[in-house]
């Protein structure tokens, strides 16, 4: 166990160091620099910034002063924002982070009983219903589903407010808005993968020692049908906990998200850096975990090398 | 795969019915209303949905009926186009990983796994700045994201399938490794290859209408879907049919391809 664990950790590492080299080095192919966009400045105020942040050393200089600083936990300065990378995850992740949580518990208490009631009698009225559900789910796009939420409960019914973030109210429609997508893909998920053990021989034997349908449900069908539905797990909380742009945009959440596009944007290298390793930190820890409660459900699977391909999975983009 | 079994399947035809309702629209639409989708009237801006403009008009008095079937022909050309590159790339790729196997398939896709790490907006960038904004640069752009997809799945597909008896038989008369790979297991392979490439169409669109929520899109007064959905968000409060259109027809694309996808998916399972 202990080893397994190490030599992912191991992996992780190398991972991490190859994702922080490619993106340095796309970043810097990128035309522009993060103070080029701003109004023209003088050439001796320009070059005194690039000094300031150490923009004119050579780039190879520049990748290994990083390197440090990261071995020492410093993520470095915020180009565009007066506060360090540090200091920007630490203010926007918990934000971020509770409404991912409301987001998963709501996915999962929604699609995990959709996915049941379909799974329980297939083909008949309950299931096409989740299906439908589902299908809706996959087919509105965040930010459109964003903006029709608000235009109904914010404007038409004036039961919510548009764009704010304090109390639960404000969670309401960003948990609706995030959460579409996931609860329609768990809701799939364990639909199938009930169904595939309803017809096994141990539910068979179940029920004909005369176990009520409820009990092979909670005793038996459950806890093995959820393993897809755990796999899928491990990138939606990194990808719902960090935040999403679109969501946060609309409805002012000060999260995290909206500092992944606009880093990108800005040319803002460290906060691009910086929420790149976060991320994908995040991710890979998610996977590890996952592999984790794996063993915990079922006993059959064994310990063996990588995690597979689950471990790169992109920044989903909502 | 067995096409007869698709034939009596009902999502399928739906899928396929409304997408060919889509196409329809994006070939004919624009002149079944005698606008043009850049024209722009001044005087009758922000109108709501009635007999001279079917879907009402824009900001700038554009009619928004002929803007959206312009639309049509720009998202679902993206949604093709992306799914096309995926094919080639992953193909490729995948089956070359999955059939060489070994270290050669540790590094590649451990390739793989680095690029799908890297920020998404950060290579959409460089390569908008580097082939000039425009349709192109949506296309390789969205191409280069999506075909990760379709090569991880080819890879898994090659790696189950070469160690099937069909796969020994051909080696023992002597077939080379391309031939086995494009006469034996790509064709083998060919129904999740279809239902990744359905499935991707309307994945595309839907990052296509993201990035142009953030202004990342394909330039004005061109404008797909996804540009004048994210011009409806902006007057929402007053004039809400800006966003209803739109959002109703990335929405139905997004149901038709996903009906499909599914559909054939089942279709092979059974």
């Amino acid at each position: 166990m202990a080893r397994f664990v190490l030599r992912r950790l191991v992996t992780m590492a190398l991972s991490l160091w190859l994702i922080i080299t490619v993106t340095f080095v796309i970043m810097h192919s990128v035309p522009g620099g993060p103070f080029s966009s701003e109004k023209k400045a003088p050439p001796a105020v320009l070059q005194n910034l690039n000094a300031r942040y150490h923009l004119d050393d050579p780039h190879w200089k520049q990748y290994l002063d990083y390197l440090g600083g990261l071995a020492a936990g410093d993520l470095g300065p915020s180009f565009k924002y007066d506060r360090t990378v540090n200091e920007i995850i630490s203010q926007c992740f918990p934000v971020s982070a509770l409404l991912g949580a409301v987001t998963v518990l709501f996915s999962l208490a929604v699609g995990l009983s959709l996915g049941v009631v379909a799974a329980w009698r297939p083909n008949c009225w309950p299931d096409y219903a989740a299906l439908g559900l589902s299908t809706i789910g996959f087919s509105v796009p965040s930010f459109i589903l964003s903006g029709l939420l608000m235009y109904l409960f914010a404007f038409r019914l004036n039961w919510l407010p548009p764009a704010m973030w304090g109390g639960w109210q404000h969670l309401v429609m960003p948990v609706l808005a995030l959460s579409a997508l996931p609860t329609a893909f768990i809701a799939r998920l364990m639909r199938s993968s009930l169904l595939e053990v309803l017809r096994q021989d141990y539910i068979r034997t179940a029920r004909a020692k005369g176990l009520s349908p409820a009990g092979i449900l909670f005793n038996h069908a459950l806890k093995n049908s959820l393993l897809p539905v755990v796999t899928y797990l491990g990138p939606l909380v990194a990808g719902v906990f960090t935040g999403s742009f679109v969501v946060e945009t609309i409805f002012a959440v000060p999260g995290l998200g909206r500092y992944f596009v606009t880093g990108v944007l800005n040319r803002d290298y460290t906060l691009i850096l910086g929420l790149t390793i976060f991320y994908a930190f995040f991710l890979m820890l998610m996977n590890l975990l996952v592999d984790l409660v794996y063993l915990l459900l079922d006993p059959r699977i064994r310990l063996a090398g990588s995690g597979g391909d689950r471990d790169g999975l992109q920044k989903a983009q909502g | 795969m067995d096409y007869k079994r698709l034939k009596g399947n009902r999502r399928v035809a739906l899928g396929l019915a409304i997408i060919t309702a889509l196409l329809l629209l994006a070939v004919l639409g624009p002149g079944l209303s005698g606008q043009t989708y850049h024209q722009q009237d001044l005087g009758l801006t922000n109108q709501p949905p009635g007999a001279g403009h079917w879907f009402g008009t824009d900001s700038l008095g554009r009619d928004l009926f002929t803007r959206t079937c312009y639309g049509a022909r720009i998202s679902l050309a993206i949604g093709l186009v992306t799914s096309a590159i995926c094919l080639v790339l992953g193909v490729l790729y995948g089956g070359v990983s999955g059939y060489a196997g070994g270290r050669v398939d540790e590094v590649m896709m451990r390739l793989v796994e680095v690029i799908s790490s890297i920020p998404f907006l950060l290579y959409v960038i460089l390569l908008m700045v580097v082939m000039g904004p425009g349709l192109k640069a949506v296309f390789i752009a969205l191409g280069a994201v999506y075909w990760l997809t379709m090569a991880r799945m080819v890879r898994g597909q090659v790696l189950a399938l070469k160690e099937r008896e069909y796969v020994i038989a051909a080696r023992a008369v002597g077939a080379g490794p391309w031939h086995i790979l494009s006469r034996h297991l790509i064709p083998n392979a060919g129904g999740p290859i279809l239902v990744t490439m359905t499935l991707i169409i309307p994945e595309a669109i839907f990052t296509e209408a993201w990035l142009s929520f953030l202004g990342l899109g394909v330039s004005a007064p061109m404008a797909s879907w996804g540009v004048l959905a994210s011009e409806g968000l902006e007057g929402l409060r007053n004039y809400p049919w800006q966003l209803f259109f739109p959002a109703l027809l990335i929405s139905l694309t997004m149901l038709a391809f996903n009906l499909v996808g599914e559909g054939i998916k089942e279709a092979l399972e059974n």
